[in-house]
């Protein structure tokens, strides 16, 4: 904590030192965070990116992270999901599937996988809120139940809760098409 | 068939089951086998979720970093400016709190020190003229003055004195106005009418002590005249530049003898004048427009005067009696002394501890009192004639030299004194 606490000092002074550092011990996490929402690697890393800047940009105007960075860098990641995908709900955009296989039989597989990441993806968004944050930090971002109970400023039962129950629930809501099977 | 509280219960236990590196929940062991279906449903989806992270690629890892930094970069000077910049709100406050408080000290010293805690002796020592209500009329030893203690302003029978009412028609309260509206609402308005009336006020308030009587007339009551030959009454041109402090700037000795040169010169004319005889001002004696001239404005009256020169005349084409024949002898001799003593004031100004006590008794008996009793009235009024005389035109002089006139006229009548 002391350690963040001096890098976060040292990131309001724009050192470049700090700044990698932080870039370097964040970056996969909201990477992988973003990437579980909207899908699309360039897309999520232009998010990921995006998030960064309103790190530097927080920092300028006096503002940013006061307990833990991580955390805050999550909470930021959310909002600049939401906005992105208020964006793409106004123009629906199709990525384009950079790394295509190359064998016939491997594309059926993949545009199967495809559509089942896809469809789950939207059973996600049909959830609450708090249930998406936690999937994303569980399963997207990979952080352990207490950390994503610091990060959503709850507890760590009730972070179990949610998950249980946003599990639950899509294993419900998927069931008759057997996108989970 | 499983309750939905149920398994969300086994859920909870999958899951929980997730972190121990895949050991199975002994709960989960005992299940039925619909429970345990579902279970594995459930288990599905989990495994889909973490399908759904992408795992960045070096290449957008470093990308984005680049990016990172380069943004970071363009935003550094602005960020140190502002580092720079948060300490000026305090400086900005210890600034404002040291000029609050030069504010305070200043005001406390024009207001509190100078109309009220300092003694006549102490206002010399700050080079500020002790006039006003200051009570420092009788000559007072070279020790009491510098120290300025209030034995020192004490009559020798230790009533405490008077303030000086230098002139016995002064009305009530005169002085004591003056003094406020020269240390009071004068210097706090920033009107300038308080350093204006300093100068013309009479003498032995400078310091250097004024021979006035020692009686218990206040302001309101005249003075009585001393039994010796000293004249009690000040001499406001003559201390006034004689007394000029070392402190005061060239431009307040010229003001001074401006202000008091024309008492003797310019003020007879509209006294004597004063609707008597009008139609004596055409006839002007030469012998005294001459005297005025060099001896009043030698420099500060321009060109524009010369309407002036043409109505002093008019005093002295009235006949002596009429002004009181004392006045008039008295003028030439003051006007010499005031001469050779503005020159002393202006150059070379004398130390208040200096000032013997016989110094001024010459002067004080030098002039007789019937005639020194206009003067200091005329003091304050000297001002108000010389500005009718400075303008060119004659009809806008003569108006106010005539509404006010009466009333220095009757001073001579109300002083009968020999």
């Amino acid at each position: 904590m002391l350690d963040e606490a001096r890098l976060i000092a040292a990131a309001r002074r724009m050192e470049p030192a700090a700044l990698s550092a932080i870039h370097e011990r964040h970056f996969d996490a909201i990477y992988r965070y973003v990437s579980f929402r909207v899908g699309d690697a360039d897309t999520a890393e232009d998010l990921a990116s995006e998030v960064f800047t309103r790190f530097l940009t927080a920092l300028r105007q006096g503002g940013g992270p006061t307990e833990t960075l991580a955390g805050w860098l999550y909470g930021v990641a959310g909002h600049v999901i939401k906005d992105h995908l208020r964006r793409q709900y106004r123009r629906p955009q199709v990525p384009l599937e950079a790394s295509l296989p190359a064998a016939e039989a491997d594309m059926a597989d993949a545009v199967d996988q495809s559509l089942r990441a896809d469809r789950l993806r939207e059973v996600v968004a049909s959830l609450t809120a708090d249930q998406q944050a936690v999937l994303s930090l569980r399963f997207g971002a990979g952080l352990p139940i207490r950390d994503v109970a610091d990060s959503m400023g709850k507890s760590e039962g009730a972070v179990k809760q949610l998950q249980a129950r946003a599990v639950a629930q899509l294993s419900r809501l998927l069931r008759p098409e057997g996108v989970a099977g | 068939m499983t309750t939905r509280t149920s398994i969300d219960e086994l859920v909870l236990l999958a899951l929980d089951s997730r972190g121990d590196e895949g050991r199975p929940e002994p709960a989960l062991a005992t299940l039925s086998p619909e429970d345990a279906e579902a279970l594995a449903r459930i288990l599905q989806v989990t495994e889909a979720l973490e399908g759904l992270a992408l795992a960045p690629s070096d290449a957008a890892r470093h990308r984005s970093r680049q990016r990172f930094l380069a943004e970071a970069a363009h935003l550094r000077p602005s960020a140190i400016r502002r580092q720079a910049g948060g300490r000026s709100p305090l400086l900005l406050a210890a600034a404002l709190l040291l000029l609050l408080l030069g504010a305070c000290y200043a005001l406390s010293r024009s207001d509190r020190w100078r109309s009220e805690v300092l003694s006549p002796g102490a206002r010399l020592l700050w080079g500020e003229p002790a006039c006003g209500p200051t009570p420092a009329a009788t000559p007072q030893p070279a020790a009491a003055i510098g120290r300025g203690d209030a034995d020192a302003l004490r009559d020798p029978s230790g009533r405490p004195r008077p303030p000086a009412s230098p002139t016995p028609e002064a009305p009530a309260g005169f002085w004591a106005r003056l003094g406020r509206r020269v240390f009071g609402t004068g210097n706090r308005d920033g009107q300038g009418e308080g350093s204006a009336l300093r100068l013309a006020l009479p003498s032995g308030t400078e310091g250097t002590p004024a021979p006035l009587p020692r009686g218990t007339g206040g302001t309101t009551a005249p003075p009585p005249l001393p039994p010796s030959g000293a004249s009690p009454w000040p001499r406001p041109s003559v201390e006034a530049s004689r007394t000029v402090p070392a402190g005061i700037s060239a431009t307040a000795a010229p003001e001074r003898t401006q202000s008091l040169v024309p008492r003797r010169s310019a003020t007879p004319g509209p006294r004597a004048t004063a609707g008597r005889t009008p139609g004596s001002a055409l006839s002007p004696t030469p012998a005294q427009s001459a005297t005025p001239g060099p001896v009043t404005r030698p420099s500060a009256s321009p060109p524009a005067a010369l309407p002036s020169a043409t109505r002093r005349p008019q005093a002295t084409a009235t006949p002596p009696s009429a002004t009181g024949t004392a006045t008039l002898p008295a003028a030439p001799s003051r006007t010499a002394s005031a001469t050779a003593t503005a020159g002393q004031g202006g150059g070379a100004p004398e130390e208040p501890s200096e000032t013997p006590e016989g110094s001024e008794t010459p002067e004080d008996t030098e002039t007789p009192c019937p005639s020194n009793t206009p003067e200091p009235t005329r003091s304050p009024e000297a001002t108000r004639t010389r500005e009718p005389s400075r303008t060119p035109e004659p009809t806008r002089t003569r108006e106010p030299t005539r509404t006010r006139e009466p009333s220095r006229t009757r001073e001579p009548s109300r002083t009968p004194r020999p």
